[in-house]
């Protein structure tokens, strides 16, 4: 079963599921964090602070030459000779490392590269300059001008290079986070599936044990029942067999009398079967499922006096002493099965007790419970032998001589406790026996589960 | 209590004979061209209330090797300088906070905490040249980033400050 489970198509999809959302799971999340790594302004902020920075030395160099050449006293020539210093490193800065790489993705190195060496050759011009050439003055600024206005289009280039490079990155975000939650939705959903092929394998597991249980419990009765039938049938067919011979044997010749004997032995046998029959067959369907509990309102006075009845009319020279004043006149309960019970714990009392002794059944109220007593002043139950009374096909040593199945006092028993109550047996070997069925009064039994 | 109170006395003043050892020499007057002017916070001056240095009063305080990549070279480059630490132990500063300029003005607070946990550099040479006005010359603070990966974020990187003129304790 188990195998069979982890071999079933269900079982191995959702699992498969579950390994593949995992996977796609942990991809996404890898690229997510990769995605919010890019997603880090920092080499992009420093390009543009490098380039702005570029743009403003150069500036600063061309207005420290004007100023220079045009006689400003504040301005002297090393002045100048720091400022264009200044210019070319923040120009040398493109030419290595980062950001010669993203100015190389930017396909805008090799533009830029003439404008940086055109700076660097400038170099004899800067050295030697003199105020009021201004000449050089044209010339330097011929470099230095369009070289600020190369890194403003180079700044703005990369401003709005950052900016779809950003917006792509968001919407790659937004989509991977969304795939996120489809995988992790994923996960759940074959988690939820697994969770459900398990369950009902289980459930299926159960079921199979029980009805297996079930089947085991239904052969073995049977196989008991078969070897009691042989057992417990053979007398009574045997008198019927001897009766039949001698009617045969005698014919005509027969008195009527003699006959009535002979046909009420027959009848008596016939009808003693009859009960072992019915009695097993119900029993029998009780623990088939069959029979099920049908409880109502029952008046369990009338039920009794009813039962009591026919037991006196089959055998009127019995005593019979009914006492059923202390019970309800309403009873839940389900008159059909108590009925099958009472009746099988009368029958008893009455083929265990002597013709003379008296067989009494009396009904009353404990606390919240219906007692429902049979007591004869029979055989009686060893002692030792009292815990196994109810157990199914048990007979006891002082029933031997007498024709059962041993089934009428467990079927009694499981019909007590479907009423939520069970049956109880008190006995002296040789002094007789009570049998009590005990159930909740008032409150619907507890169903068949 | 009378023979506790000697014994935590000498317990502070233990930090300030130390420092005493350190900076028991006095700072000569540099002959070369000055390239590093330091004020603020320092016991050491001389030039009025700043330490000045020229390259040789710089190698004086212990030259030092440092390997590693930097976000604006390509390549393991080979600085040679000054460890930060040594540095201003010489002036014997006292500060939290150091403030660092550049020639073009370029300023970043960098905390003292980084020179005492990393050994970062004040290089004056980059694979046996010095470093140069018209790149990153003359000085560069240079941090172990190789060394220690936590180095490499924004934050620290701000720090490697170049064509470094001075410094002030804070």
């Amino acid at each position: 079963m188990t195998v069979r489970l982890f071999k079933s198509q269900a079982f191995l999809l959702s699992v498969g599921a579950i390994v593949v959302f995992l996977i796609s799971l942990i991809f996404a999340s890898y690229r997510l964090v990769h995605i919010e790594r890019s997603l880090d302004p920092d080499t992009t902020e420093d390009m543009l602070w490098a380039i702005t920075q570029a743009q403003f030395e150069s500036l600063r160099f061309a207005d420290s030459v004007n100023r220079f050449i045009n006689g400003d006293t504040m301005v002297q020539q090393s002045d100048v000779a720091l400022r264009y210093d200044i210019l070319r490193s923040r120009l040398s800065l493109f030419e290595t490392g980062e950001p010669k790489r993203y100015l190389l993705q930017l396909s805008a190195l090799g533009e830029l590269e003439r404008y940086i060496n055109a700076t660097s050759d400038m170099e004899p011009e800067v050295q030697a300059i003199a105020r009021g050439n201004t000449l050089a003055e044209t010339q330097i600024r011929a470099t230095a001008q369009p070289l600020a206005m190369h890194l403003r289009d180079l700044a703005n280039k990369t401003m709005l290079r950052e900016r779809d490079r950003a917006r792509a990155l968001r919407d790659d975000r937004g989509r991977t986070v969304i795939e996120l939650s489809g995988y992790m939705l994923g996960v759940l959903l074959s988690g939820a599936v697994l969770v459900g092929v398990l369950v009902r394998s289980r459930r299926d597991v159960m079921r199979a044990e029980e009805s297996l249980h079930r089947q085991q419990e239904l052969s073995r009765m049977y196989r008991t029942l078969v070897s009691m039938v042989t057992h417990q049938f053979g007398s009574p067919l045997a008198v019927i067999d001897s009766s039949a011979q001698r009617i045969l044997r005698r014919g005509t010749a027969m008195s009527s009398e003699e006959i009535t004997t002979r046909t009420t032995y027959i009848r008596d046998a016939v009808s003693g079967l009859m009960r072992m029959m019915q009695i097993t067959l119900n029993a029998a369907r009780l623990d088939e499922g069959e029979l099920s509990l049908r409880p109502e309102e029952t008046d369990l006075r009338r039920l009794i006096d009813s039962l009591c009845d026919r037991y006196q009319q089959t055998e009127p020279e019995r005593r019979l002493i009914v006492d059923t004043a202390g019970l309800p006149p309403h009873v839940y309960c389900d008159p059909t099965l108590i009925e099958q019970a009472l009746s099988n714990l009368i029958s008893n009392a009455l083929k265990f007790s002597g013709e003379a002794a008296p067989v009494r059944i009396y009904g009353r109220v404990e606390g919240d419970s219906i007692l429902l007593s049979v007591e004869d002043k029979g055989v009686g139950i060893p002692a030792d032998e009292l815990p196994y009374v109810f157990k199914e096909f048990f007979r006891a040593r002082t029933a031997e001589s007498v024709i059962g199945t041993g089934i009428g006092l467990s079927f009694a028993r499981n019909i007590a406790r479907l009423h939520g109550g069970d049956i109880e047996v008190s006995s002296v070997e040789g002094a007789g026996s009570t049998f009590t069925i005990h159930f909740p009064f008032g409150k619907p039994p507890a169903q068949r589960s | 209590m009378p023979v506790r109170l000697p014994a935590f006395a000498l317990l502070l003043l233990m930090p300030l004979a130390l420092f005493a050892g350190v900076s028991a020499q006095e700072l000569p007057k540099p002959a070369g061209k000055i390239i590093l002017t330091i004020s603020g916070k320092i016991s050491q001056k001389n030039a009025g209330d700043s330490a000045v240095f020229d390259r040789a009063a710089l190698e004086s305080i212990g030259k030092h090797v440092l390997l590693t990549t930097t976000n604006w070279t390509d390549g393991v480059k080979r600085f040679e300088g000054v460890l930060m630490r040594d540095l201003l132990a010489r002036v014997g500063a006292s500060g939290v906070v150091v403030s660092a300029t550049a020639l073009n003005d370029y300023t970043v607070d960098i905390p003292v905490s980084d020179f005492q946990r990393y050994d970062v550099l004040l290089a004056f040479s980059m694979d046996g040249k010095d470093l140069q006005p018209s790149d990153k010359g003359p000085l560069w603070i240079v941090y172990p980033r190789d060394r220690h990966p936590e180095l490499n974020n924004a934050q620290h990187e701000a720090r490697w400050i170049w064509q470094l003129r001075t410094l002030t304790v804070r």
